[in-house]
């Protein structure tokens, strides 16, 4: 097994320390290969005890190189758990777990080609920033010149030449994490893993190192893979995501698959929010259906499955795509209950039958001219492709 | 509850004295010129300090329990570390049953351990030696030195050795590099700790040597019980005077 190494650029110029450390195109090494890939997956901690839990239940995933990958679902979904898997920490139950094609499912976390940044850093508290990030390279043997070359490339990377003597302990939350990232990448990986590395710092830092860290991605071409629960984060910065909910693999697809075409009720819950309605399937007709809504009365939905008339499905609209108007025709009503200002927007809160619903105007434009109080009766359109139909 | 109040303060200072009254008082005889134990009667002497240093008792001694003292707790503290990081990595399921049962000769009488301690080298025959007393010593005090260990370890964040053997680190790299390390004051603490119990260890000691070789509490022991010898006093005043070094050296470090 070996390591990539990917070469250092011949050393840069004194003044370029602006200059990205390498450069994207030469990292490219396995354009469309498969970067880790686990199949059948299944792990349960303390199998055969009677506090068994079942953490990730057959888990089929396959990251492409190169690509910045996340799991994404709420706490104790088993995020961690695949990651310590890939890692190495944690042995699976059953199923096969390759990285570039190898099975690694009996190599120590040593031998495999993984980097991992910890969820509270792990930093090694009794070196220097410098001496942590260079304990990587000196692991792999690599000759003195080229881990201080090393080393001093990684400390521009993250903007950590200052603190380069200082210890972890007396750094802060952002700063540790870039000294984790630096010590990560220094070893040039082909895999790194990075479990929830944003969660532990304030707003605004998490919000530059998001930016910082998907250009890190690109520059270094090395495939992430991403773990966290927040979903705007997933989406802001993720090529793909994998949404994860209780060991079940929901769905895995670009932020905008996602977030536009959900294929499970979890998934357009857990994404941003939804409205999500129980209807009938009355009448369905080749990628068209017509649906009952109780109390509500029929609409129309394409349809991307084959439904059976008077079969139970979810609807989900988006509060955005919800379009409210004065009530002057046929068709869904609703009752205002509540009405928040967001600045940019006005949150209604509506009442239909039994059903709760949220729409959402923009203010200004043509849509957010018009306006309504509680108790105020609005008829409900939809927008063109905005409902989705759910089959679980 | 008696926080900074000043009765808490003069509680504290009773309290104090009680304990160190009976260190002080041994001081007096020390001084004594007669041969046997007494209080000085207005005259003075150090003879009994010079005895100290007669190379064929005191002297040896000193050697004696000085050798086995460091040798004991080096190797207790190794053998402790080896196996607190070695339960502390593999967590085995039998991890509470080895732990106890490696703590056991704190909980036996030290008699229990004596004899068994007697028997076993008398089979092996280093009854009498410096290797079978350093071989008993060790059986003592490991327990002591797995305790600070353990407890050290236990502060220890399970992240950094995944996060050394992810960077590449063997197993073994791990535990020199990184683990290691990051217990050093709990592994000088176990260290001192053993270097203090096998320097004062007499129980077992008493059993399983004695003839040829004597470690200082047995000489003590002997000296009281056969002579009542005023160098007992003397070499009391001197340990007294160390420990109260050590502990103001270690203050005025902090
Ligand atoms: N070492 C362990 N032993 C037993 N159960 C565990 C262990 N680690 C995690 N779990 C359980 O497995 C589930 C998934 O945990 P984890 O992967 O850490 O979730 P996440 O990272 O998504 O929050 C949780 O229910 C958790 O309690
Ligand atoms: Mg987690």
């Amino acid at each position: 097994m070996q390591r990539a190494i990917i070469e250092p650029n011949p050393t840069p110029p004194a003044d370029s320390k602006a200059a990205s450390p390498s450069k994207p195109g030469s990292l490219l090494q396995h354009p469309n290969s498969v970067a880790a890939e686990v199949r059948n997956l299944r792990k349960i901690y303390n199998v055969g005890s009677p506090q068994a839990h079942e953490a990730l239940k057959d888990v089929n995933l396959s990251i492409r190189a190169n690509e910045f990958f996340t799991l994404l679902g709420p706490s104790g979904c088993g995020k961690t758990t695949l990651l310590r898997i890939l890692g190495g920490f944690e042995m699976l139950t059953s199923g096969t777990c390759r990285i570039f094609g190898e099975d690694v499912s009996r190599l120590p976390p040593e031998a495999r080609p993984v980097n991992t940044v910890f969820q509270q850093y792990a930093l090694f508290p009794h070196m220097t920033v410098r001496r942590n990030i260079a304990f990587g390279l000196e692991m792999l043997g690599k000759p003195k010149a080229e881990v201080e070359r090393t080393v001093e490339r990684m400390l521009d990377l993250v903007h950590m030449r200052e603190y380069a003597d200082r210890r972890p302990d007396t750094m802060s939350g952002g700063q540790r994490q870039r000294v984790a990232l630096a010590r990560a990448l220094a070893p040039q990986p082909k895999l790194l893993l990075l479990d929830e590395p944003l969660s532990a710092l304030d707003l605004k830092l998490r919000q530059k190192m998001r930016l910082e860290l998907k250009s890190l991605q690109r520059e270094t071409g090395i495939t992430f893979i991403f773990v966290t629960h927040d979903q705007e984060e997933a989406l802001a910065m993720s090529d793909r995501v994998a949404v994860i909910s209780n060991g079940h693999l929901q769905q895995v697809g670009t932020p905008e698959d996602i977030y536009e075409q959900p294929q499970s009720r979890f998934v357009a819950d857990f994404i941003g929010e939804s409205n999500l309605i129980e209807a009938k399937v009355a009448d369905s007709a080749g990628s068209e259906a017509a649906f009952d809504i109780e109390g509500f009365g029929q609409v129309q939905a394409p349809i991307g499955q084959r439904v059976e008339v008077g079969q139970q499905v979810w609807l989900s609209i988006r509060p955005e795509r919800l379009v409210l108007g004065a009530v002057h025709r046929e068709g869904p009503q609703a009752t205002v209950t509540d009405r928040t200002y967001l600045g940019n927007a006005v949150e209604y809160h509506l009442r239909a039958g039994k059903h709760a619903l949220t729409a959402r105007s923009p203010r200004g434009g043509l849509r957010g001219r018009q306006d309504f109080a509680p108790g105020d009766a609005v008829s409900l359109g939809f927008e063109p492709g905005s409902i989705k139909v759910l089959l679980s | 509850m008696f926080g900074r109040s000043r009765l808490g303060g003069f509680f504290a200072g009773l309290a104090g004295l009680f304990l160190l009254l009976p260190l002080v008082a041994v001081i007096p005889f020390s001084f004594t010129p007669k041969r046997f134990l007494s209080m000085p009667d207005g005259e003075y002497s150090l003879r009994h300090y010079l005895a100290i240093f007669d190379p064929d008792t005191w002297l040896a001694s000193i050697g004696t329990s000085t050798l086995v003292a460091i040798l004991s707790s080096v190797i207790a503290t190794a053998l402790a570390a080896a196996f607190s990081i070695g339960i502390w990595l593999r967590r085995p399921a039998s991890g509470r049953f080895l732990i106890g049962l490696v703590l056991l000769p704190i909980i036996v009488p030290p008699v229990t351990s004596a004899v068994a301690l007697y028997f076993l080298l008398a089979q092996i025959g280093l009854l009498d030696t410096i290797p079978g007393l350093v071989l008993s010593h060790v059986v003592m005090i490991v327990p002591f030195s797995v305790i600070a260990i353990l407890g050290a370890l236990s502060r220890l964040d399970r992240n950094l050795e995944l996060a050394a053997r992810n960077l590449g680190a063997s197993q073994l790299q791990s535990i020199f590099r990184v683990i290691l390390p990051n217990i050093r004051f709990g592994l000088f603490a176990a260290w001192f700790v053993s270097l203090v119990m096998s320097w004062e260890e007499s129980s077992v000691t008493l059993f399983v040597s004695g003839v040829n070789v004597i470690t200082l509490p047995k000489r003590i022991w002997d000296n009281l019980r056969l002579d009542l010898d005023p160098a007992v006093a003397a070499i009391s005043v001197i340990m007294i005077v160390a420990t109260t070094l050590v502990i103001l050296l270690r203050k005025s470090e902090t």
